[in-house]
């Protein structure tokens, strides 16, 4: 199980849906889990959002992987 | 004299001809394409939205095993009616059901395959069920099928027309009323799995799977479905889907893409690209499927899956504005181990026994480590959750993860356990074979550690 942040700059505490290979999959600002180690495409439910490709090995609930998308 | 002769063979040629014609290109029911009218307008059947308790998922996984493993299950389902199971729901109200009614998804693999579709169309009336399929000679139905009605077995002639198509025809007809994957409600969710020869991995029969061969499961019969399921090597021939060529582009698709990229770590990657690549290849035009045994005789691989990224459970674990409190995996597993003598004796197993070894050990060894591993995730979710569970909305509430195991190894009386083990694996079992299930299951229900947990939990 892998771990990651999605942050999107200048929308801290909105309530927005986190986009893993293209569906939705937990909140913006919240440490969320991933299924497994490897490459994921990371983006966010936002107009216009940009998507990341991103590669999640060896983090933990405590040192996930901070994404910044975007949008 | 002479002109007999040529009369007869006249004849005999003639009836022989008129036989072939009639039934030399019988064809067997296919599954239909996928037209605009039809699956693809609606959500597939394993993304629609369950309308239980949100907060808890609750899979259950039907093992292989004939009339025993149908039977066993049966039982299972029966008992899990028993439990209460109250809840609140969205708007603050008490409902009470029972553990049976959380049901969320039900994977069923050949014999366990009958019951998982039996109790998503006829919950209400499982004994119903029983009669039909338990307590019935399946095996003698079969053999009959070849001779009644005499056309049935002429169908044979044709090269297109197998004994698993017969077999498919039976449980249709006499099992699940002509029922089709269309008739099934959208919850619980049914996963039939069967094994895809030419790649020797899983097919299942969801709409899912049916999307990437462009073809509708909507139409396609429940009793087809089970027939490939339990369609066991040599015993019966494998059971045939067209393939109508997948619709997307797959260097477009993004989840082929991403399984790409990872395919080198990830085995089940690799399968699934080996898969679509199959189905994208346009003179791949027929899939054969055979016992979903041969890749994974519990149905325990669909539950892992939903572990991964994309999967339901993971999904769940993210979700904050609806919590999972409850992840509960039930194993029904009827294997068994008969007595071995070949040890006693100095001359080889005969060849039926060697067979039978390395058919059956390799999927034993397949099913416990894949249990293993869903044991292993569910406690990789718990630490994870006791971890950050504090700071984070959606794993707040999540309880312990239950694994509950519902087989015959864990029977405590030896001698009732060694009974267990010498039961056939066949479809029939005699009224005192499907009676020693019935006295086995209820006790193993309720002995089972995460069931006792569950059950306090559900009282406090």
């Amino acid at each position: 199980m892998e771990f990651i942040k999605v942050i999107v700059p200048d929308k801290e505490g909105q309530n927005i849906d986190v986009l893993i290979n293209g569906e939705k999959n937990g909140k913006v600002g919240e440490v969320l889990t991933i299924g497994e180690e490897g490459f994921v495409l990371v983006s966010v439910d936002l107009p216009g959002a940009e998507e990341k490709e991103v590669e999640l090995v060896g983090t933990t609930p405590q040192h996930p992987k901070i994404v910044e998308i975007q949008a | 004299m002479k002109k007999k002769i040529l009369y007869f063979s006249g004849i005999v040629i003639v009836l022989v001809l008129v036989l072939w014609l009639s039934f030399g290109f019988y064809e067997p029911r296919y599954n239909d394409p996928l037209t605009s009218a039809s699956s693809l307008s609606k959500p597939p059947v394993s993304m629609q939205e369950h309308l239980q308790d949100d907060q808890t998922l609750l899979f259950v996984a039907l093992s292989g095993g004939g009339t025993r493993a149908a039977a066993m299950s049966w039982k299972t389902l029966e008992e899990l009616k028993k439990i209460p199971y109250t809840y609140k729901n969205r708007e603050g109200e008490e409902i009470t059901s029972t553990l049976a009614d959380e049901i969320d998804y039900i994977s069923g693999i050949s014999g366990g395959s009958f019951a998982a579709a039996a109790w998503c169309l006829f919950r209400d009336n499982m004994d119903d069920f029983r009669k039909r399929f338990i307590e019935e000679n399946i095996q003698l139905k079969l053999a009959k099928g070849l001779f009644i009605p005499p056309w049935q077995g002429l169908r044979l002639i044709s090269r297109s027309y197998d004994r698993i198509n017969i077999a498919s025809e039976l449980y249709d007809r006499a099992v699940f009323d002509h029922k089709t994957f269309g008739d099934l409600p959208s919850h619980p969710i049914l996963w039939i799995h069967a094994t895809n020869l030419a790649l020797g991995n899983r097919f299942t029969y969801s709409q899912e799977y049916f999307d990437l061969i462009k073809s509708d499961l909507s139409t396609y019969p429940i009793g087809y479905g089970c027939a490939a399921s339990s369609a066991f090597p040599i015993l019966l021939s494998p059971i045939t889907v067209k393939n109508y060529g997948t619709p997307a582009v797959l260097k477009e698709d993004k989840r082929y893409a991403m399984a790409k990229r990872n395919s080198r770590r990830d085995i089940e990657k690799d399968y699934y690209c080996g898969m679509r690549e199959f189905f994208n290849d346009k003179t791949n035009k027929y899939i054969h499927l055979a016992d979903g045994g041969l890749v994974d005789n519990q149905g325990l691989q669909s539950i892992i899956d939903q572990f991964g990224t994309n999967g339901i459970i993971n999904k769940k674990l993210n979700n904050r504005d609806n919590p999972l409190k409850r992840l509960i995996i039930i194993n029904v597993n009827a294997g068994v181990r008969p007595d071995d003598k070949s040890s006693k004796y100095s001359n080889a197993p005969h060849i039926n026994s060697v067979i039978k070894y390395t058919m059956i050990t390799s999927m034993d060894i397949l099913s416990a480590k894949r249990w293993m591993e869903i044991k292993r995730l569910c406690s990789e979710v718990n630490k994870t959750a006791l971890e950050i569970g504090y700071s984070t909305g959606s794993l707040s509430l999540l309880e312990m993860p239950y694994t509950i195991e519902i087989s015959f190894r864990n029977i405590e009386d030896d001698a009732v356990r060694a009974e267990c083990y010498d039961l056939p694996t066949s479809f029939y079992l005699n009224e005192d074979q499907i009676n020693l299930i019935n006295r086995a299951v209820p006790v193993l229900v309720e002995k089972d550690p995460d069931m006792i947990r569950l059950k306090q939990a559900l009282y406090l």
